[in-house]
């Protein structure tokens, strides 16, 4: 079934995702007054006119809505169990049986980096062996906690006290096996990248690397167009020169504590991604005036609203801007188009953008919790499934960046480099 | 009764005034418009010599072609700065004229590998698609500026407060060069 859920997810358009997201946050307060207040109506209407026949269909709405909990309760699991593991390891970027995988398959004829996997193979065996102990020794210590457990809120506590004790058992096993099995996934993932990153960036052209160098964000955070908060992730940000710009590539995401800070801070009428993918190009030249496309944003500072002709973009997207002529001169409709399709594809939303100066910062919101650049389970001994499962990622931003080069390379005044030929395997897929 | 009818004449007051400044802000934000316009339009006229010069050493055979050139560029340049909607709507004309030959020019000078290949006039072109590049956002904003005033001057009560508001003739719309609309065939060029 989440199978299912993840193609028809996957064929959605990014627009489509972004429409049917801000519908569901329209509907869950118009559904919780609706049921929560039916009642209250119900019981207006009968104590002022005392007929029962005119407050019945209120009476009903608000017996329904009884059932609301539950079907919330089934709602969010089904969410969660999308977000959190039914994206993990499955290909959510273009149908991947459709695509060519030039990177991995050139990669599984390439001698060097066969060694390299076949070199890794005793260290992740060792790893999945720990990782599978671990495991079994929390799940034997359940079967025999957790009815124990149950056992025991039945005496005490009665018949009520089973389906709480069930849950908590759940809950604590989750927690145990967590503790047991997470420490060997982490090694392995920071083994796997640490060996099996390098070359595999030289293969997507990306020869100037300096990954523990930071990420600017100050001016996205100055816009409002992320959290003050916000973090890049150390091991997943990538610069690289390319095309005559420097291509940062990052994944990014606000601290759980520090997000509750901003969403009860937030005014509320701001939509700022705390999870998802930044691409900053630093290009020679500037941009005509400084552009600030984004959805549901504050009112920047010394920024004019900009009213553009394309109603679709118009729809998701709010812009600023320093000159109306100059964001006109940045946002021309082949633009505008282009960066309502880019996310298509892709398990990320309609991006975020700032144009200033000589530098654009582009920021997807990620439809799912999955990591990016992350290999796949411990326990999988399909070596080059991991493999696969970096490279196609790689594949991925590289024509996200590529497609905003060409933006790019329309401002006026821009002068960006040819497009690589051998070196970088991926073509702009607009 | 009385109380009604003066609290009925004093909304209707409020909306014809609310109208009024609506339609004083549209057309001021048509004047910014065009205010734009011309800056980009003179970067045009300022870059044509230039490519003129560039291209009379290879294109001899072409004269007539660039003394219409020169011919337009003379007659849009004192209109610039132009705030007469007839005036305007003349320019604009004069101005889509221009840049079909100047696309003509550069179409003719295909023919001449010389030319295209010399350093100066790849450089002039790439500057001209910029100019062009940024007058085509100057028009959009213009024309966007331009629908907004002639929806308010024409939708009821605007007609009563135009006039008041100045606006007795509405602006023309900024046309793209004759062609210039229709999608690009790959085939035809190949």
């Amino acid at each position: 079934m989440s199978a299912s859920a993840n193609r028809l997810w996957r064929k959605l358009s990014a627009v489509d995702r972004a429409r049917l997201q801000d519908k569901g946050r329209r509907a869950i307060p118009l559904t919780l007054a609706i049921v929560l207040g039916s009642s209250l109506v119900g019981f207006l209407i009968f104590f002022t006119t005392g007929s029962f026949l005119l407050a019945f269909p209120f009476f009903l709405i608000g017996f329904l809505g009884n059932f609301a909990p539950f079907v919330a309760a089934l709602g969010a699991f089904a969410l969660l169990h999308h977000k959190f593991f039914a994206a993990r390891g499955l290909d959510l970027w273009t149908a991947a049986e459709d695509r060519d995988h030039t990177t991995t398959k050139d990669a599984a004829d390439d001698p060097d980096m066969a060694a390299i996997l076949a070199g890794f193979e005793n260290e992740r065996t060792r790893l999945a062996t720990e990782f599978g102990r671990g495991a079994r020794l929390v799940r034997r210590v359940a079967i025999v906690a957790v009815p124990c457990l149950v056992v025991l809120a039945f005496i005490v506590g009665g018949a009520t006290m089973v389906v709480p004790s069930i849950i908590a058992g759940v809950g604590v096993y989750s927690v145990f096996h967590f503790a047991a099995t997470d420490h060997h996934q982490k090694q392995f993932r920071d083994a796997f990248k640490k060996r099996v990153l390098p070359p595999l960036l030289v293969r997507h052209g990306l020869e100037e690397i300096e990954s523990a160098a930071p990420v600017a964000l100050e001016r996205a955070v100055a816009f409002n167009l992320i959290a003050p908060q916000t973090r890049t992730r150390r091991d997943d940000a990538f610069h690289y020169a390319y095309r005559g710009a420097t291509v940062t590539i990052a994944e990014f995401n606000a601290l759980p504590a520090e997000r509750k800070i901003e969403n009860d801070r937030r005014p509320r009428r701001q939509r700022v991604p705390i999870n998802g993918l930044l691409v900053q190009i630093a290009f020679p030249g500037r941009v005509p005036a400084t552009t600030l496309v984004g959805r549901e944003l504050p009112r920047p500072k010394a920024l004019v609203p900009i009213r553009l002709e394309d109603p679709e973009f118009h729809e998701i997207y709010e812009v600023w801007g320093s000159d109306q002529i100059g964001c006109r001169t940045l946002l021309t409709p082949a633009v505008m188009h282009r960066l309502l399709v880019i996310a298509d594809e892709t398990d990320l939303l309609p991006p975020s953008l700032l144009a200033e100066d000589g530098t654009l910062t582009v920021l997807f919101e990620k439809a799912t919790a999955r990591d990016m650049f992350e290999p796949g389970k411990v326990t999988d001994p399909q070596m080059m499934r991991h493999l696969r499962q970096i490279a196609d990622d790689f594949d991925a931003v590289m024509a996200l960046v590529d497609d905003l080069l060409d933006v790019v390379d329309q401002i006026p005044g821009v002068r960006l480099g040819p497009v690589a030929g051998d070196t970088h395997p991926m073509e702009s897929r607009l | 009764m009385t109380v009604f009818l003066i609290v009925l004449a004093m909304a209707a007051a409020a909306v014809l005034y609310g109208w009024y400044a609506a339609i004083v802000s549209a057309r001021n934000r048509v004047g910014e418009a065009l205010g734009g316009i011309d800056t980009q339009l003179q970067q045009r006229h300022d870059l044509i010599p230039n490519v003129l010069a560039i291209a009379r050493r290879f294109l001899q055979h072409e004269t007539t072609l660039l003394e219409e050139i020169t011919a337009l560029r003379a007659k849009a340049q004192p209109q610039l700065g132009q705030r007469d909607f007839q005036a305007i709507a003349d320019k604009f004309e004069t101005e889509t004229a221009l840049a079909a030959d100047m696309t003509r020019l550069f179409a003719l000078a295909e023919n001449y590998p010389q030319l295209t290949s010399s350093g100066p006039m790849v450089e002039a072109q790439r500057t001209y698609r910029e100019v062009e590049a940024s007058i085509a956002a100057a028009r959009r904003f213009y024309n966007n500026a331009v629908n907004n005033l002639k929806t308010r001057a024409e939708t009821f009560p605007g007609p009563l407060v135009s006039g008041l508001a100045g606006v007795r003739v509405l602006p023309p719309f900024y046309q793209a060069a004759e062609g210039a609309e229709k999608p690009v065939m790959a085939v035809d060029h190949l």
